[in-house]
């Protein structure tokens, strides 16, 4: 009889995630799924809205990344003001989009990877937790916060607020920077640095002691997407679209306006999140990665000098081929945090960056409009159409957890194979599946968070849809 | 005297999620920090105080609801999002400091997307207003004493 287990993470009410591991009679895992339903509900709550009012709304889509939509959506509304914005606002923008990318990446590092890469899987459940964590190692633990609230702070002080920000406008921002916040951010960027550094050690350890998982637990082939500058190298918060297939030859470039003739999205009856994909391969052979993994193996280079000193460690990983394994997603994610913290430096050490030049307004130019930005998670995109007053009249939203759905499902699929027995169910084993998830650090706790009961449910069924046993991790 | 900090939380363009941060609107000359979901940095700003109250909406139980915060070693596996209890046991554990915590919950009733709260809500929203406004008068009384 055929088993099915579900790992059910209900987070609110919206922004679910379920793991369905069907079983053969022998406990085997014959096939596993990643579920996500995706909320679709701010492009039809956006709809009637003036275009000018979406920097500000949609970044209550995320509680973590809410500066990647403030700026991609007004990345799409300088399109339909059709406004090449002033340099010194780009800078500013993308000063805030580094402070996004280091508190976020800091987070997911400590908090949940470090679990995996600190503690272990099969480390005993009364430790793995938050003090655990932090008992392991209280120093980390402490550089960790002041890293995250080193990137808050940046947003907070440039935009002048740390979540929901409304500095971004159609075309360019409403503050100009002053001498004391570029004073106060530059002092802190050497030690945050350091604070970094330590994290890449751990992760670099973690790779050398466990050469063989990372190159197995969850890898796979799969095409990659990210945004490079025109030189080919790492870029977060402009630049043109790079597509590599499996075996790193670059496919296409193109400018983000365009992805509509590229990307493509298949539905899947067992998941009400779509399948991208790019559309010259088709669906399944043009599935893709999107995030800090696939942003290092699409780039050339980094710009930076740490940083690309990581970069070239990463490339070696691959021998001249992409880099596959989902737990590189971590140490990825670390060389980036370095881009972003050189990044601030040399953006505040730019001699435009303290110009009063910082907004030139328009009406509507253009009916549509599209915005591009690199989120922590990956691409995120933002489309919107309006009529000639700007009242916005169909949204499209591409979200970086959407680019990785499949990518997600396929390594809890070979998670689950590799490590569950259904018949003998551990809690490391479900760690594993939980971890394989983890490594692309999709955004679920998006939109509502009225407290709620949020227990990790494993339910097994037969193959009548009985609910046969259950097992509860609260 | 007592150092006291409100920490409200949700999305305000959830409707009836936005009723822990609507509820920060109606105290003045008090410490306030609105955030759409915790997070561990959060222990940096709270550890000086002496007492933090938390105001969320509630997707179940009474309408409103106050109860002090315990700590709890959980570990959110997924989730970006961290509970009250767990932010304490960061406070506790990485700055040796005690603050107390409370949490003040308002049950939701629509959690669509929108701006306005549904009637039953804005009904709990004033009966959280007046739950609040007890305690603190309760503190500072105790402390004029």
């Amino acid at each position: 009889m055929e088993k099915k287990i579900t790992i059910s993470p209900v987070t609110r009410i919206e922004g679910h995630a379920r793991v369905t591991i069907h079983l053969d009679d022998d406990g085997k895992v014959q096939e596993a799924y990643l579920h996500v339903d995706q909320f679709r509900g701010f492009e039809k709550f956006s709809e009637g809205r003036h275009f000018s009012e979406m920097p500000v709304i949609t970044e209550r889509i995320c509680g973590i990344c809410p500066v990647s939509h403030h700026l991609a959506s007004a990345k799409a509304c300088d399109e339909i003001v059709g406004i090449d914005i002033p340099k010194t606002a780009k800078l500013l923008r993308e000063l805030i989009h580094m402070g996004q990318i280091i508190q976020s990446h800091s987070m997911h590092f400590f908090e949940l990877a470090g679990p995996d890469l600190i503690l272990g899987w099969d480390a005993d459940p009364k430790i793995r937790n938050v003090v655990g964590l932090i008992q392991a190692n209280p120093d980390l633990a402490l550089k960790a916060v002041k890293l995250r609230k080193f990137g808050q702070r940046i947003i907070e002080l440039v935009a002048g607020r740390r979540i929901h920000p409304t500095f971004a406008v159609p075309g360019g921002v409403n503050a100009a920077l002053s001498p004391e916040v570029k004073d106060e951010i530059l002092k802190g960027i050497d030690e945050m640095i350091s604070y970094t550094q330590e994290g890449i050690k751990i992760a670099e350890d973690f790779i050398e002691k466990n050469k063989d998982l990372c190159e197995k637990f969850a890898s796979f082939s799969s095409g990659y997407m990210g945004l490079v500058k025109e030189d080919g190298s790492l870029e977060l918060y402009d630049g043109k679209i790079r597509f590599m297939d499996k075996d790193g030859e670059i496919l296409k470039e193109f400018k983000g306006k365009y992805y509509l003739k590229y990307i493509g999205e298949k539905v899947e009856d067992w998941s009400y999140l779509k399948f991208p994909f790019y559309k010259p391969l088709g669906y399944p052979e043009g599935v893709y990665r999107v995030g800090p993994l696939a942003r290092l193996n699409v780039a050339d280079k980094i710009s930076t000098p740490l940083a690309n000193e990581e970069f070239k460690k990463f490339k070696a990983l691959g021998n001249g081929k992409p880099v596959e394994g989902s737990l590189y997603y971590h140490y990825a994610r670390l060389i980036e945090t370095i881009y972003a913290l050189e990044r601030v430096r040399e953006i505040l050490e730019d001699p435009e960056v303290m110009s009063q030049d910082v907004l030139r307004l328009g009406t509507v130019q253009n009916e549509e409009g599209v915005g591009v930005i690199e989120a922590p998670r990956g691409t995120l995109i933002h489309h919107y159409w309006v009529d000639e007053k700007g009242t916005i009249e169909k949204v499209n939203l591409i979200v970086s957890t959407g680019h990785n759905n499949w990518a997600m499902s396929k390594g809890v699929e070979l998670v689950a194979k590799a490590f569950v027995d259904g018949k003998d169910l551990k809690e490391g084993m479900l760690n594993r599946v939980e971890g394989a998830i983890r490594c692309y650090d999709p955004c679920l706790s998006c939109s509502t968070h009225a407290i709620g009961s949020m227990p990790i449910v494993l339910e097994f069924y037969d193959s009548e849809g009985n609910l046969i046993d259950v097992v509860k991790r609260d | 005297m007592k150092k006291i900090i409100l920490v409200g939380f949700g999305n305000e363009y959830r409707r009836d999620d936005g009723l822990g941060i609507k509820l920060l609107d109606y105290f003045e000359n008090i410490p306030k920090i609105k955030v759409q979901e915790l997070a561990f940095d959060l222990a940096e700003n709270l550890k000086d105080y002496d007492i933090v109250i938390f105001s969320d909406a509630a997707i179940e139980g009474d309408d409103v609801a106050f109860r002090k915060i315990e700590k709890e070693e959980k570990f959110s596996p997924l989730t970006h999002h961290m509970t009250c209890e767990e932010l304490l046991i960061w406070i506790s554990t990485l700055y040796h400091k005690e603050p107390e915590f409370y949490l003040l919950s308002m049950k939701g009733y629509d959690f669509d997307f929108g701006e306005e709260l549904s009637e039953k809500a804005r009904e709990n929203l004033e009966k959280g207003v007046k739950t609040l406004e007890e305690f603190l008068n309760n503190i500072w009384e105790k402390h004029i004493d």
